[in-house]
């Protein structure tokens, strides 16, 4: 049974230019309300060696991982089992260092796509000309907080799209690039990864975003139930047939967390969107369970729950990874 | 203290997205290495460079729509050079401090290497200061790097580069 937890993907401690101390993220993100994080330093992972089995038992499961923070792009790769050299990566040549990553288990996302790059945020952009997309797993589609409305992620989501549309299989996740203590309330984002059983572990939250089994949201939970009416049931990130006796159908529901009142966060409407990024169908989501029938005539489907943030009307509040329909 | 490496490089603007690899040798049985960097200027005074440099971030990097109509620089944060510094011993890479400071001081040792190396023996052999220019902007930058060696002999050596 797969189980979803709230993660941040995206952390940077003392051991590279952020302000914490490995223990005080991990406190931190415990009191925040997080299961685990990506410990993601640019361009070193020493500061696993001061990840304990205690201080994550007493605080967050932590993702071994490590921002490629190179003059082309920016690029997370977690949980592989050798370091692969960042420095000499082109733009012409990033395929050769995905691939010598994919020998070493690693799980690659493209953060921020689209923040400026230098001389304001160095390599911020991504330059790369990737031509194997089949060796990307994810797309940090919101970075930074109230990651809703940036533009830099709304041109992250269609680019995903458009990948989406080419035939690849991205899950998509946010990313608040967190670098030390808040000094004032931020409205973050949590990306949820599917565990199987549930179970806290970085072999499992790494399966979870290669099978593409996320969400991401800026407070509600999301409930999502797919089954085929025949007794199948499948999972956000799963390539579905339909046939004339097999509908498979989504049904989502959504729950309140503890920020949702502090910050007036209402959802109102899920909307089933496909192929091109097209609005397929909205229903309302106030007080019900909300139904989906799938077809095949979208190549992927994904849902997008909006609503309100205070006075802020139809704001985005929630995106799910794609499940994606056989053709 | 043993000073193993002194080495002053003057970068450009054509340094940018290079890497620059100072390679030195240990020739002895040392505790820690104690790495000293530094680069200056860091931050680009000019203010029409600044201008300029923000005017060709907004057009390269935003769609037309987010690009703002004026350019206010007293509004953006300085724009600096970044060189970071990072540390292979022979084929292995120990890590690399990246962050903004122009003046830094790294040691690295079996159990408490600096934020962002790893914890290691110091063995013999041949090992690279390798100088990560993310950024030069405007004029050149000074480097500056030295190396010694903790707890070995008590003679001064540079090796030779």
């Amino acid at each position: 049974m797969i189980e979803y937890q709230p993660f941040e993907l995206h952390t940077h401690t003392c051991h590279s230019d952020g302000s914490f101390h490995v223990e005080e993220l991990c406190q931190t993100a415990s009191e925040y309300g997080y299961a685990g994080i990506a410990l993601t330093d640019h361009n070193t992972s020493s500061g696993l060696q001061e990840v304990t089995k205690t201080l994550e038992e007493r605080t967050v499961m932590v993702i071994p991982g490590i921002e490629w923070t190179t003059y082309y792009g920016h690029m997370l790769v977690l949980g592989a089992k050798e370091y692969v050299d960042w420095r000499y990566a082109l733009p012409e040549t990033i395929d050769e260092y995905l691939e010598k990553i994919k020998t070493v288990d690693g799980v690659t996302g493209i953060a921020h796509p689209f923040r400026v790059g230098a001389p304001i945020c160095t390599g911020c952009y991504w330059e790369f000309k990737v031509t194997k997309w089949e060796l990307i797993d994810y797309i940090e589609i919101w970075s930074l907080p109230a990651p809703q409305e940036r533009p830099e992620n709304k041109r992250a989501i269609k680019m995903w799209e458009d990948l989406l549309d080419q035939g690849y299989h991205l899950a998509a996740t946010s990313g608040r690039d967190w670098h030390g203590f808040d000094e004032k309330p931020v409205l973050l984002a949590s990306t949820y990864l599917g565990l199987n059983e549930g179970e806290l572990t970085a072999e499992n939250a790494l399966a979870a975003i290669r099978a593409g089994r996320t969400y991401i949201t800026i407070g509600p939970k999301l409930i999502i139930k797919i089954e085929d009416g025949m007794g199948n049931k499948a999972e956000l990130g799963d390539t579905l047939k339909c046939t004339a006796k097999k509908k498979w159908k989504i049904h989502i529901v959504w729950e309140e967390t503890d920020d949702m009142e502090e910050w007036k966060i209402l959802p109102r409407e899920i909307v089933l969107v496909g192929d091109h990024g097209e609005k397929i169908e909205a229903q309302d989501i106030q007080e019900q369970e909300v139904v989906f029938e799938l077809n095949s005539r979208s190549r992927w489907y994904r849902l997008e729950l909006t609503g309100d943030i205070g006075n802020e009307k139809k704001r985005t509040l929630a995106i799910t990874s794609p499940i994606y329909m056989e053709q | 203290m043993d000073l193993i490496l002194e080495k002053e490089l003057v970068l450009t603007a054509q340094s940018s997205k290079t890497n620059v690899a100072i390679p030195f040798s240990v020739q002895e049985d040392y505790q820690a290495l104690r790495i000293e960097f530094e680069y200056g200027p860091k931050v680009v005074e000019d203010p029409e460079m600044k201008r300029t440099l923000l005017e060709m971030c907004a057009q390269k990097y935003m769609e037309e729509s987010e690009r703002p109509g004026k350019i206010e620089i007293d509004k953006y944060k300085n724009i600096v050079n970044l060189i970071t510094v990072s540390l292979d011993y022979e084929d292995h890479y120990l890590g690399c401090a990246h962050r903004q400071d122009p003046v830094q001081v790294h040691r690295i040792t079996p159990d408490g290497s600096s934020p962002g190396f790893f914890d290691c023996n110091i063995e013999q052999g041949e090992y690279r200061i390798v100088l990560n220019v993310h950024s030069i902007t405007g004029k050149e930058v000074t480097c500056r790097v030295k190396v010694y060696g903790e707890g070995g002999t008590e003679s001064d050596r540079i090796s030779a580069i």
